[in-house]
This record gives structure tokens, sequence and C-alpha cells, in this order.
């Protein structure tokens, strides 16, 4: 078009700008850096979405896109999408399985009954197939629901204390034993700009749980409330001192999950998982090592929390089939796979049993501590201490340790709270 | 620009002037409609709904919902705190803004350079300005910003600015980053109100012996801002209700701050309660509430500040 600009012609222009854009937004995938993976001879017939949170190691996301292709390597009928969700990954899959073009495979720290009963999962105890026994039933248990399994676990991360051996030896602090203990060591290795432990930038973090664990009281039995107890009164009391002593560091620019306090000194002790030991290795040698959080007292137990990431299929899937063939394949039948997502990048423990046993770099250093401490002490998560049921017990903790409430009395309130919740939860 | 002949022209025309103005405004009325209205009246219907782990409606449940909601103790905590908070920013940032545009208005020079300076920050992001003071001002190490000031002042100790909740430093963030994100926006309609005050008021009145500054602002400067002080009264109230980008980036998101009661606002509690416990049913209620309590709050102040009655109206 020569000439002076139309209206019509500006019009138009936009009209078909705004159409193009239109078309260009819908082609593509906004909530996610995505890549399919190249079709192996001939267009495949079906394609899996595939979702991962963003895992911090280097060569992860690699790693994933790499199982994705050869699966179809295998199956070429069946193409797999990877999206990588930076970012708050868990409200992004809520959000995505409502709608019909939800994730078919992704990955989870919990199933709910509600989760079930709204069909975002699917039972996989076909999946599992023979290879179930070889699975720690302890593992399996939160994920079992009227005695079927909506999950495959990917991996396990215990998670617990790891503390810079050369610091403890410079304050002349050994390993705590017990929790008064432990309270020491943290004030004896507050000084200057180091604080004796980081378990969270509130201050406090997963220990709000934790610390009464280890005090024997698992804050819920099955479809219980148990938290209003004087053993949780006692473990809070005890964890109102150590924040108290202003031992813990708070406001760090990382956070828990994240070794670089320990490594830049900023704390001697931090509460951090499994996966964070080959960059302590690489930043400190063997100056590290770990231990289980210490039992609080007598009739109390040591503590290493069993965390971890499990593979559902969405019930909603139109690909079925495929998505559980594929979950299979990789979580089950495919062992180099997972010992390579277990421990070529971060470390966590894999889930099958005879993988476990073959983990070669889990049986030196600290990794080595850690499994042991895991056999030893490994508890996990109740299935029913969902974010909602927890909720009032955490606002309570907050209450208790920093502001000095009165114990009994907020956890009592709290506690009709939560087994209110508790009680709305569907029984399956 | 269209010229009277233009318009003539097209109303003659081939091309109807009520076609153009369909065919510009449809995407606009219809994204409006389908993406606003029906996600709104959806979202009634689900607060009537046991709505959990889906969004389709069928499970009806009557007010059990906004029992639920009003009988929590975490959600009408949520709500007090909003309130103290707009009670609190909304007078702070309008005299601040106010304030600023009478200085940058009485420059003689360089006032342009003042007037970008004090408004660039409402171009930053509420998560960039969030993350900026929570983890380089105002972080808990000895090398923070505030840390260090503080050090310089004799305080020793590494304060965590975030996490402390008795005293409840954390507010000293919320409402610092606040301050800074908003205020050059409305000072920016506070001189745009300025310059509208015709220069023979001022002339006039100093003529009548008024010579002090503050008479002149008392007696003109201020009658005549009223319809944008109004305005932005509004704009406070509202954009304070929906506070939710700092307190979630500072506070509440995984890059943990608090995580529990202390600066959870409602719709840190709703996205909590819809995105994260997957309770659709309670969160769209909770919306509603504060939605009620939104415009309940602009009926009232505009009622007191007479906002669109026009000057008969006031006269009588």
């Amino acid at each position: 078009m020569d000439g002076p600009l139309t209206r019509r012609g500006l019009l138009r222009g936009s009209v078909l700008f705004v159409a193009g854009a239109a078309v260009a937004a819908c082609g593509g995938d906004p909530l996610a850096k995505t890549k399919s993976t190249p079709a192996a001879g001939g267009a495949p017939k079906i394609t899996l979405n595939h979702w991962y949170h963003e895992y911090g190691e280097e060569g992860t996301q690699q790693a994933a896109m790499r199982y994705a292709a050869d699966f179809t390597k295998a199956n070429p009928d069946i193409a797999v999408k990877v999206s990588w969700i930076p970012g708050d990954y868990a409200t992004k899959w809520t959000a995505a399985v409502l709608t019909a073009d939800g994730p078919d495979v992704y990955e989870v720290n919990d199933v709910s009954p509600n989760m079930v009963k709204a069909g975002q999962v699917t039972p996989l105890d076909e999946v599992l197939g023979a290879e179930k026994s070889d699975f720690d039933p302890k593992v399996l248990a939160p994920y079992t629901w009227g005695g079927k399994v909506y999950a495959v676990p990917m991996i396990i991360d215990p998670m617990l204390l790891f503390y810079r051996k050369s610091l403890f030896q410079k304050a002349g602090v050994a390993v705590p034993g017990s929790f008064p203990e432990l309270v020491a060591a943290a004030k004896k290795l507050t000084a200057g700009k180091q604080k004796g432990l980081f378990a969270g930038n509130d201050g406090v973090g997963a220990l709000n749980t934790m610390v009464p664990w280890s005090n024997g009281n698992l804050l819920i039995d099955d479809r219980k409330i148990t938290y209003d107890d004087p053993k949780v009164v006692e473990a809070l009391i005890g964890l109102k001192e150590l924040y108290d002593a202003k031992t813990t560091l708070q406001g760090y620019s990382t956070d828990w999950w994240d070794p670089g306090a320990l490594i830049n000194g900023a704390a001697a002790m931090q509460w951090v998982g499994l996966w964070a030991v080959p960059g302590m290795t690489e930043a400190l040698g063997d100056d590290f090592d770990a231990f289980a959080l210490p039992a609080f007292g007598p009739g109390g137990r040591p503590v290493v929390n069993m965390g971890g990431w499990v593979q559902v299929v969405n019930g909603k899937s139109s690909n079925l089939d495929a998505a559980k063939r594929y979950v299979r394949w990789l979580w089950v039948e495919n062992t180099a796979a997972q010992t390579d997502w277990s421990l070529a990048y971060g470390f966590h423990v894999p889930p099958r049993v005879s993988a476990a046993a073959k983990a070669d770099k889990l049986t030196s250093g600290p990794a080595k501590t850690v499994m042991d401490a895991v056999a030893a002490h490994g508890v996990k998560q109740p299935a029913l201490w969902t974010a909602e049921v927890r909720q009032p017990y955490t606002d309570a903790v907050t209450a208790i340790v920093k502001k000095g409430a009165d114990p009994a009395k907020t956890l009592a309130e709290a506690a009709r709270r939560s087994q209110d919740i508790l009680d709305k939860v569907p029984v399956l | 620009m269209t010229t009277t002949a233009g318009l003539a022209r097209l109303r003659t025309g081939r091309w109807p002037a009520w076609r153009a103005f369909v065919l510009l405004t449809l995407p606009m009325v219809a994204g409006l409609f389908l993406f606003k209205y029906v996600a709104i009246g959806w979202g009634l219907l689900l607060s009537f709904n046991d709505a959990r782990g889906t969004i389709s409606l069928g499970s009806w449940n009557g007010l059990e919902n906004y029992r639920r909601l009003l009988s929590d103790p975490a959600f009408t905590r949520s709500l007090v705190t909003i309130l103290l908070f707009t009670l609190f920013i909304v007078p702070v940032t309008f005299a601040l803004a106010l304030g600023l545009a009478v200085l940058v208005n009485r420059l003689r020079r360089g006032r342009a350079l003042f007037r970008t300076t004090f408004f660039v920050p409402a171009a930053v992001s509420y998560v960039v300005g969030a993350l900026i003071w929570k983890m380089s001002l105002f972080n808990g190490t000895p090398s923070g910003v505030a840390n260090s000031l503080a050090y310089l002042l004799g305080h020793e100790d590494a304060i965590g600015w975030v996490a402390t909740v008795d005293p409840p430093l954390y507010w000293i963030v919320l409402v610092t980053v606040r301050l800074w994100l908003q205020t050059g926006f409305y000072m920016i309609l506070f001189l745009a109100g300025i310059q509208q005050v015709p220069a023979q008021l001022y002339e006039a009145a100093r003529v009548d012996g008024a010579h002090s500054e503050w008479t002149l602002f008392r007696h003109i400067t201020w009658p005549m801002l009223r319809n944008t002080s109004v305005a932005v009264t509004l704009l406070l109230i509202i954009n304070a209700f929906q506070a939710f980008d700092e307190f979630y980036n500072i506070l509440a998101s995984n890059l943990s701050g608090l995580g529990g009661a202390d600066g959870r606002t409602p719709l840190i509690y709703l996205f909590q309660t819809a995105l994260g416990e997957q309770n659709y049913g309670a969160g769209s209620a909770g919306a509603f509430v504060v939605t009620a309590l939104i415009v309940a709050f602009t009926l009232l102040q505009g009622r007191f500040a007479g906002f669109g009655r026009t000057a008969e109206e006031e006269a009588r």
C-alpha cells in the first residue's frame, strides 16, 4: 500500500494486527517454558502433557526431556510434552487440573481425599504392578485411599539438620543428643555475624512441627487432631526458648532449602534436605555432616522428616492409558532413569528399595550419615495433615512462640478448629 | 483526528458511524462480558456450592461457605488487619502525595526533574518493589541496608525486619514499600489538579490581602482540589482493600516470610483457600464479602465527601 495512510486502511490493519496477536497468544502456552520432544519417525497420535515443578539443580530439565524423548523412541505413537513450571507450582497445577487442558501427568507432594473425590488423580495399582512390593509400604501409605494407591513415588527427600564441623570444633560443641543440648549448642554458636541455626526465614520454619514430633506427638492421628496435648505444649515452650535466645537466622536472602546460609557461614546449623549434599560437598569439601533432630527428652524420639515428590495421573486425562503406560515405563520400570534422576543432580533417595540399596553415592560421607538417620528415625508426615487442617496450628505456633500467647489455651482453641475442618474431609 | 466534515461524510457514507462504533467497542465489551461478568456471576453461584477441587456447580450448600468464613478467626482477623492498614495507609499516602505536589508545583526550576523522580516508582511493579524491600533493604542479615543503618546508629544485633512480629516490625517494610510505590502516582493526580486552579484566583486573593502561603492553600488550593481529593481517596481505599502483591511476596510466598496469621490480608487468605486448599466455594464467598466491604466503604466515603454531587445540589 503506497500513498498516505487512509482511515480505513489503518482500521483494517489494526483489526488484522489484533486478530494476529490473538491467534499468536492462543498458540502459545502462557504458563511455562515448554518444549515438545521431537517425534521419531512419523507424527505421534497422542501427546501427553507432563508437568514438573522447577528443580533447582542444573541439568534436571534436560534430563526430564531426555526421559520423555526416550519414551517416544520406544513408543512412537505417544509424544510427551514436558512443562517446567517456575514459581508457585502448587497454585498452578491446582488451577490447571480444573480445566480440560490440564496436565495428563504431574507431580505433587500429597494426595488428599478431596483430590481423589474430584478426579484429579487416578488409581495407579496396575501401574505399580508386580514391582509394588519393591516400594516401602510406609512411603506408599499416605497416597493410599480406600485400598487403592494413587501415586508412584519419584524421589524421597529426607530433611534433617546439617552442620559445619569446623564451626562446631571452634566453639567446642558436640553433636547435640537432646533438645536442651541443641538449644545450648545454638547459643554457643551464635557470635558476631554468625547465628546458631537456620530453619527458615521466619526464624522457626519446619521446627514448628518437627519439635513436637521429636517429643512423640505427630499432631494428628488418622482422623483425630492430637496436638492439644501437654507434650506439644512442652515442645513449643522449648522452641520459644530457642527463638527468644536470638539464635536462629531470620530473613536471609535464600530460604531453608538452599544451603547458602550454611555454606556462607551465616549459620552453623541448618535444617535442609539430602538434595543439598552435592552442592555443599562442592563448596565445603568434607567440612559438614548431618544429624537427626534429637529427641526432645525422655519419651521423645529423634526425627528425620521424609518428604518427597510423587507422580500422579490426572483422572480427567483423555489419554489415560497412554499416561499410565508412560508413568509405568519411567517411574517403575526404567530404573536407569530413576537412578539418574535421584543421584546425578541433587541427591534424593530412590523410592524403589532395590534401587536405593544400589545407590553407591549414598554410601559414603554425609550422605551415608543421612541414610543411617533415615533408617533409624525417618518419619513420614501423616496424610491428612493438609494445608487446610494445619493452618490453625501454624497460626497458634506463631502466637505462642513469637508473641508469648498462653500455649495450652491457644492450642486447645486451634485444635477444635482443625478437628472441625478435618471432620469435613470426605472418607474414602 | 476526525473533522466535522469527516463525521458528516461518515454519517451519510457507506460506512455508518455505528458500525465503526460496534466494531471498535465489540472486542472490549465482549471481553468484559465474557471474562468479567460471566466469571463474577459464576463465582456468585459457586459461593453457594460445596466446591472442593472443582469449579462446576451442583453441590449446593446454601450459606455454608459464608458461615465457615465468618466463623473462622483467621478470616475475621484478616478483615481487621486490612481495615487497620487502610485507615493508616490512606491518610498517610494522601498527605504525602498532596504535600509533594504542592512543593513540586512551587519549584521555579527543575520541576520536570522532581516530578519524574517522584513518579518513577509508580512504574515499578509491586512484585519487584516488594522483593527489593525484602531481600536487599530489609533483609535480616547484618549486611542488609536497614541493618547497616541500625548498626551505624549503635544497634549491634542484626534485626529480622520481616520475621519480627512482636513488636510488628514487618509493618515498617510493608508500609514503606507501598508508600514508595504509590505516592508518586497520586502526586501526579494532585499536581494536575493544582495546575487547573486559575492563577487569577491567587492574584485576587493576594490583592485582597491573603499573603501567607498557608492562607492561600487553605482557602484556594484545597477547596479547588475537592474533586481530585475525592477521587484520590476513592482509589486509595480500593487499592488498600485489594492489597495482595507486596503482602504475598514479602510475607506469604514460598520464599518464606511469616507463613502465619500476621499480615495476612483477606485476599491472601482467599488465595490460600481457593488455590492452596482448592476450596473454590469458600474462596468465591470470601471474594464477595471483600467486595461488599469495598462497596460499603466507597459509598460511605462518597456520602461524606459528596462525590458526584453537582454544585447546585451542594448549594441547597
